[in-house]
């Protein structure tokens, strides 16, 4: 096997294969021996066919088969030989395929780009520290009071935040249209359900009044065919509801799960999860700022195979969330959206695993446990999840890697120029700039 | 003999284990042929349509087998094959592996 690799840029390559043509031919006759051994011909027991009439009829079949064996098996043997790393499947081009001659073929892909750098020694990152307070614990309950709004229905004319339910029939021109129609329609007024002028005509109806709309579709319409037009709705007022915010009390703060039933207890258990919300979100924030770091200034050029498996997968991904959502299964997906941020993941899986191989890093067992742990905990039964995790190679090896990725993010900062800062917990989950705006 | 006689003499070649034996063990080649050809016409049209040149030819009529549908009685029209040995060095090729 003579084996010559060609470079055709930073990270393609050429690799030029020649096989014998002994071995080629050696190949080619084995396959014919066994193919005459059960191959049917009409004017011969099965298995009596004589070698040379077998060769005559199937020769081209067999000399494409041989070639195809011996083209990946010593594909891999020449990779292996060469020491190269590919990234992704190579496109191979036979040169030539003719019985009694060398087989010889050119195999073009990408191998793994060297990375520039591998640390960020010398970056500066903030990392964000935050302790809820009492406050952010009563802007939570107030929240979650609202979630649990009770509608009470009344008799007093509809105002700004009210709940009414309605019926309506819409026409343009005098003509119903489809969509135009609805009973027992739920509409809170400055909840922007409808169209806001639909909302502010409904203002000042009583339950069991009936009134008409007048309204113009805006310009910017989905629907194309009602855009701009003028139309007409006749409404039936059922129910005018008042909202009214659930006392916090102990069936309030019993349906939370809080079995004592106690304020204290309530906001105990809320400031946990306030906190538990924010080392999670601080962690990710630093996540985040420490790939955005080594990703800046580390210019190398990506495997387009990768990209394009990355971005198939986006693909496959974005596929099966519109089908769930209803969408026909063949609605046309334009690959070149994802395409970016599948650059982006693999130029990060490339670095990331760079990196993990340069230092050595592996999955430390008392972190991976500790990891399942947090996990398990918000289940019935966290052994069971433990166990049904720890069973499974591919399941594990999940957890492994957020371990490795935490690990990663770890031992990389320790070389960076770290600032701590403190914000209140309000900043932290609504950050006015992007954190990754910085540097 | 005209051309187009001896065009229709040959009807197809016979390709079974049988026939390459023959072709292996003693330079034969096999024929089915009309019915009513002769050995001489077989050696012409070989001859002519082959560019072969035959030593001698062996010929045999072969009654078509008695077949039944059902109640209805059928029978294979008799045909005849004939075993053309060629002189030595040549050789007809049927199954184009050569070409």
């Amino acid at each position: 096997m003579d084996v010559s690799v060609e470079n055709t840029g930073a990270i393609g390559r050429k690799m030029t294969v020649k096989i014998p043509a002994a071995d080629f031919d050696q190949n080619i006759e084995s396959r014919l021996a066994t193919l005459a051994k059960t191959v049917k011909l009409p004017g011969f027991r099965p298995g009596k066919v004589p070698l040379k009439v077998v060769e005559a009829r199937y020769s081209e079949q067999v000399l494409h088969e041989a070639a195809e064996e011996l083209i990946s098996s010593s594909y891999h043997d020449a990779v292996v030989q060469e020491s190269v790393e590919t990234a992704g499947p190579p496109s191979i081009e036979p040169k030539t395929m003719t019985r009694g001659e060398d087989l010889e073929y050119v195999a073009t892909f990408e191998v793994f780009p060297q990375i520039p750098r591998t640390d960020i020694a010398g970056t500066s990152i903030v990392r964000k520290s935050c302790q809820p307070e009492e406050e952010d614990v009563t802007r939570t309950i107030e929240t979650l009071r609202k979630r649990r709004t009770i509608w009470e229905a009344g008799e007093s004319a509809a105002e700004e935040g009210d709940r009414l339910l309605i019926d309506f029939k819409g026409s343009v021109n005098g003509e119903p249209f489809e969509g135009g129609e609805a009973e027992n329609y739920p509409v809170i007024l400055g909840g922007s359900t409808l169209l806001p002028e639909f909302e502010a005509q409904l203002t000042d109806l009583k339950t069991g009044d009936q009134g008409t709309v007048d309204l113009t579709f805006p310009e910017d319409y989905p629907n194309e065919e009602l855009a701009g037009q003028p139309a007409k709705f006749s409404v039936d007022v059922r129910e005018v509801a008042k909202p009214k915010l659930p006392e916090i009390d102990e069936d309030f703060i019993k349906s939370f799960g809080v079995e004592e039933g106690t304020d204290e207890a309530f906001r105990n258990q809320i400031l946990a999860n306030l906190e538990k919300e924010c080392s999670q979100k601080v962690r990710s924030d630093t996540h985040e700022a420490v790939m955005e770091a080594l990703l800046l200034g580390n210019d190398f050029e990506v495997p387009e195979t990768l990209i394009r498996e990355e971005t198939e997968r986006a693909v496959t991904a974005a596929r099966g969330q519109m089908q769930q959502q209803g969408l026909p299964a063949d609605t046309p997906v334009d690959p070149e959206q994802f395409r970016n941020s599948a650059e982006r993941r693999v130029r990060l899986g490339l670095v990331m695993h760079t990196i993990v191989k340069q230092r050595e890093i592996k999955p430390d067992d008392n972190a991976v446990r500790q990891r399942l742990e947090d996990m398990a905990s918000s289940y019935d039964d966290p052994q069971q999840f433990i166990k049904w995790y720890s069973e499974d190679r591919s399941r594990l090896s999940q957890v492994e890697a957020a371990v490795v990725e935490d690990q990663v993010v770890e031992a990389l900062l320790t070389d960076a120029d770290v600032t701590d800062s403190e914000v209140s917990f309000e900043d932290l989950m609504n950050p006015t700039v992007p954190d990754i705006a910085q540097s | 003999m005209n051309v187009e006689r001896l065009h229709q003499v040959l009807r197809r070649p016979i390709i079974s284990e049988k026939s390459t034996n023959a072709a292996e063990s003693s330079r034969q080649v096999v024929f089915e042929v009309l019915t009513d050809a002769t050995k001489n016409e077989i050696k012409t049209a070989v001859e002519g349509l082959f560019d072969v040149s035959v030593e001698g030819v062996q010929v045999i009529n072969v009654r078509g087998k008695v077949k039944r549908f059902g109640k209805t009685p059928g029978k294979r029209t008799n045909w005849k094959k004939a075993y053309v040995r060629l002189a030595e060095g040549d050789d007809i090729d049927f199954l184009g592996s050569g070409a």
